[in-house]
């Protein structure tokens, strides 16, 4: 067998359209890398808000009044002079600082944590601003002494679960620190969750991110990934590009999925069209042998095509991103197991990669069976593509119309990462449904090209 | 003589066509067996069947006592053949081509390849690929490709299409040699009986399906050629001519070419000589312009004449 499979390889690799499918392939996939690249370069570089938060509270305060000598006389302008004013007082020197939305919504819009602040009260306000941006420990004082104002209320509520003491525990004293960040996205999410009190979809994801959150900064993380990472928001974060990049570029399995159609397309149907054969026929070997040599030869091939491009996509996106963020965490929350699950991103990433490539080996079955049933290569991956494409669009217009037993067709299953996101319209779409509609499937592609090849008449 | 190739009461239908009716026959070990017939009567068919491309309806079909239905893979490893035209992998080098066959079959080593392509005199060009060889060198290389295992049968169909004059010497003394010598059962299809002439020992001879004679080519000679010795005589007066010999002696004489020219023919046992019939005609004053002795019928108008009983010249 492992010579019938050496003989399939030396024909396979010596053909032209072999040789042009692996450069398509790894052209695709430098392309999609500098595509992303650029992508997100441009994303982070043309953010309006982006240029505000790179400035120092001089440097902002010194362009509005440039702007209103330029003769700007919006009342708007003015209150953002004002702003500024209130910044300098807390005492924040940078515009990206966490607190600077704390101050722009007293100022700006009047309240502090959601409560209305009346104009007399703004300087005391401030004056607690100050302090939760830069001394947790006073700020709690302070707040606990003026407890019967509603916005301190307020702001004690928040610090109900106390993340100021939660943070002194932690020894975070700079506010600059982003695990401050993660401690109020988990008072807000602590919030929701409690507001809410269901089992809704939005609820269960608020868990998630939740329980993620909170054994990062419990574990002192730092930077790491979760299920979100490849749907979130770029926040222009230079250091989240890696695996932004990384996580998007599984549009690399379409262009592998039509070379693997071609190539299985002809590895049958080509032995017919070209006579060889009745030269392959002849020798001592079964048919059902030379069948399963052939498919192995298939799969085989693409295995190693999804590790090069693995490994090319992981080198250049290192090389174009910096790869300083290789070896982070990613982080989840398993619903089944109820505790979170940490593992290397790279691994996560191997994963996902694994899922993709699922595709690639239906539909390269289907190009197979095909191959073998219609000996014609130009029939077989013709039909193989118009599959491949005609399916997923077949699905979109059934999903659109609602007609739900589209989820039974092969082509809404063949993406596991989608249905593992839960990403492929279809209510209740469940791995396992999944995997046996593919299971199916496989089993009667692979018995129509062993039927079609080994009971066939040469 | 020890049995190489056995098919017994082999039927075939593709499609409603019936191609094969109920044919049989036997090789044996140091022959070369020619398999003759008309285009389309059922020779490429019967030779799918035997090495495994097409699967048999009813019959039995056994290469050296072994069963190939019962045991396929050890029965087509005494197998070697061509079918069909001799179609390799163009984007391979003839070497590379062999090699592939090499490695379903048992022991074949480099040596043995090397070997196998001096004797179809491939040296020289073995390592180009084979997009670039002409119809014989692809022939040449499927015959090298048929003979790579030592096979016990060696079944080549129509072999000699596209080989040059010289080639196609070389191949019937490649295909006489390997027969007589290596004691190997050599088939050979062909449609044409002067080419089976001068290699075969025996010669099979089926048409729409139907096995019509199996004979040692000597017999069929002998049948071809009759008994009698034929002379074309062409005389000043044809008529004249004929009534005299037709009187004279007991021989069968008859105008043909719209009488210009009398055909007789003296059975081999008789006494009359064409020296006697000479003296006669000129005796009675009949001019004769010339005698030609006719190489009376040839193996080709037997085979044609055979064949042409079972349905004429049309394709079944």
């Amino acid at each position: 067998m492992l010579k019938l499979i050496v003989n399939e390889y030396i024909k396979m690799l010596k053909r032209k359209s072999t040789i042009i499918a692996t450069i398509i392939v790894v052209l695709a996939c430098v392309g999609l890398q500098l595509i992303l690249k650029y992508t997100f370069n441009n994303l982070y570089s043309d953010e309006d808000y982006d240029s505000r938060s790179s400035m120092t509270v001089e440097a902002y305060e010194e362009s509005i009044q440039q702007r209103i000598e330029d003769g700007d006389v919006l009342h708007s302008t003015k209150r953002q002079l004002e702003f500024v004013q209130a910044l300098k007082k807390v005492g924040i020197k940078e515009m990206d600082h966490p607190c600077v939305s704390e101050v722009e919504e007293v100022i700006l819009s009047g309240s502090y944590h959601g409560m209305p602040v009346e104009e007399k009260d703004v300087p005391q306000v401030l004056e607690l601003i100050s302090y939760e941006c830069t001394d947790f420990t006073h700020f709690l004082e302070i707040a606990s002494e003026q407890s019967d104002m509603e916005y301190t209320k307020a702001a004690l509520n928040n610090a109900i679960t106390n993340p100021y003491k939660y943070l002194l525990d932690k020894g975070v004293k700079d506010v600059d620190d982003e695990r401050v960040q993660k401690v109020y996205d988990i008072v807000n999410l602590q919030n929701q969750i409690e507001s809410y009190d269901d089992n809704s979809a939005d609820t269960i994801e608020m868990i998630k991110n939740y329980k993620v959150t909170k054994y990062a900064l419990d574990n002192n993380l730092g930077y790491y990934i979760d299920d979100n990472t490849s749907l979130s928001m770029y926040s222009g974060e230079k250091q989240e590009t890696l695996w932004m990049v990384l996580l998007n570029s599984s549009s690399i399995f379409a262009i592998l999925s039509i070379c693997m159609l071609v190539l299985a397309g002809q590895i049958v149907a080509k032995e017919f069209s070209e006579g060889t054969i009745k030269f392959l026929l002849i020798n001592p070997v079964k048919r059902g042998k030379i069948i399963t040599s052939k498919y192995l030869t298939l799969v085989s091939m693409s295995f190693i095509l999804m590790v090069v491009t693995f490994v090319i996509n992981i080198v250049l996106a290192v090389i174009f991103n910096g790869g300083h963020n290789l070896g982070c965490q990613y982080v989840t929350y398993s619903l089944s197991k109820e505790k979170v699950v940490a593992y290397a991103a790279i691994l996560y990433y191997a994963k996902t990669y694994l899922l993709s490539f699922v595709q690639v080996i239906v539909y390269e079955t289907m190009a197979f069976a095909l191959s073998s049933l219609l000996r014609s290569t130009a029939a077989a991956v013709g039909a193989g593509i118009a599959c491949m494409l005609g399916g997923s669009i077949v699905t979109s217009i059934m999903m659109a119309f609602h007609i739900d037993w589209g989820r039974y067709l092969i082509f809404s299953n063949v993406d596991l990462q989608a249905v593992m996101n839960q990403t492929t319209g279809y209510i209740g779409h469940t791995m396992t449904f999944a995997v046996g509609v593919i299971v199916v499937h496989m089993i009667v592609f692979l018995l129509t090209a062993y039927d079609g090849f080994v009971r066939r008449e040469v | 003589m020890e049995t190489a190739l056995k098919i017994e009461h082999l039927n075939k239908t593709l499609g409603k066509k019936q191609i094969l009716h109920d044919v049989s026959f036997e090789t044996y070990k140091g022959e070369v067996f020619g398999f003759l017939g008309p285009n389309g009567a059922g020779k490429t068919t019967t030779i799918k069947i035997a090495v495994g491309m097409l699967f048999l309806d009813e019959g039995e079909i056994s290469i050296c006592g072994v069963d190939i239905k019962k045991n396929f893979e050890d029965a087509m490893s005494l197998v070697g053949g061509i079918v069909e035209n001799p179609e390799m992998y163009k984007e391979l080098s003839g070497m590379d081509n062999l090699k592939q066959y090499a490695r379903m079959r048992k022991g074949v080593d480099q040596e043995r390849i090397d070997r196998v392509v001096e004797i179809v005199g491939l040296s020289n060009r073995i390592n180009d690929k084979v997009k670039k060889y002409s119809l014989g060198m692809r022939q040449r290389l499927g015959v090298a490709q048929a003979i790579l295992h030592r096979p016990e049968v060696l079944i080549l169909d129509e072999p000699t299409n596209g080989l040059d004059p010289a080639g196609i010497k070389g191949l019937r003394n490649v295909l006489i040699r390997i027969a007589h010598e290596e004691n190997c059962s050599v088939i050979v299809s062909s449609h044409l009986m002067s080419e089976m002439e001068l290699m075969c020992d025996r010669v099979g001879i089926i048409a729409n399906g139907k096995m019509l004679a199996i004979k040692q080519i000597d017999e069929f000679k002998e049948e071809a050629f009759g008994n009698s010795l034929k002379y074309s005589v062409v005389t000043a007066d044809n008529d004249k001519a004929m009534q005299l010999i037709t009187s004279k002696f007991d021989v069968e004489a008859k105008l043909s070419g719209d009488g210009i020219k009398v055909e007789v023919s003296i059975p081999k046992e008789s006494d009359v000589k064409i020296s006697g019939i000479n003296r006669a005609l000129i005796e009675d004053g009949i001019d004769i312009e010339t005698v030609v002795q006719e190489e009376s019928r040839s193996l080709e108008d037997a085979f044609i004449q055979l064949t042409a009983q079972e349905g004429g010249n049309q394709i079944a």
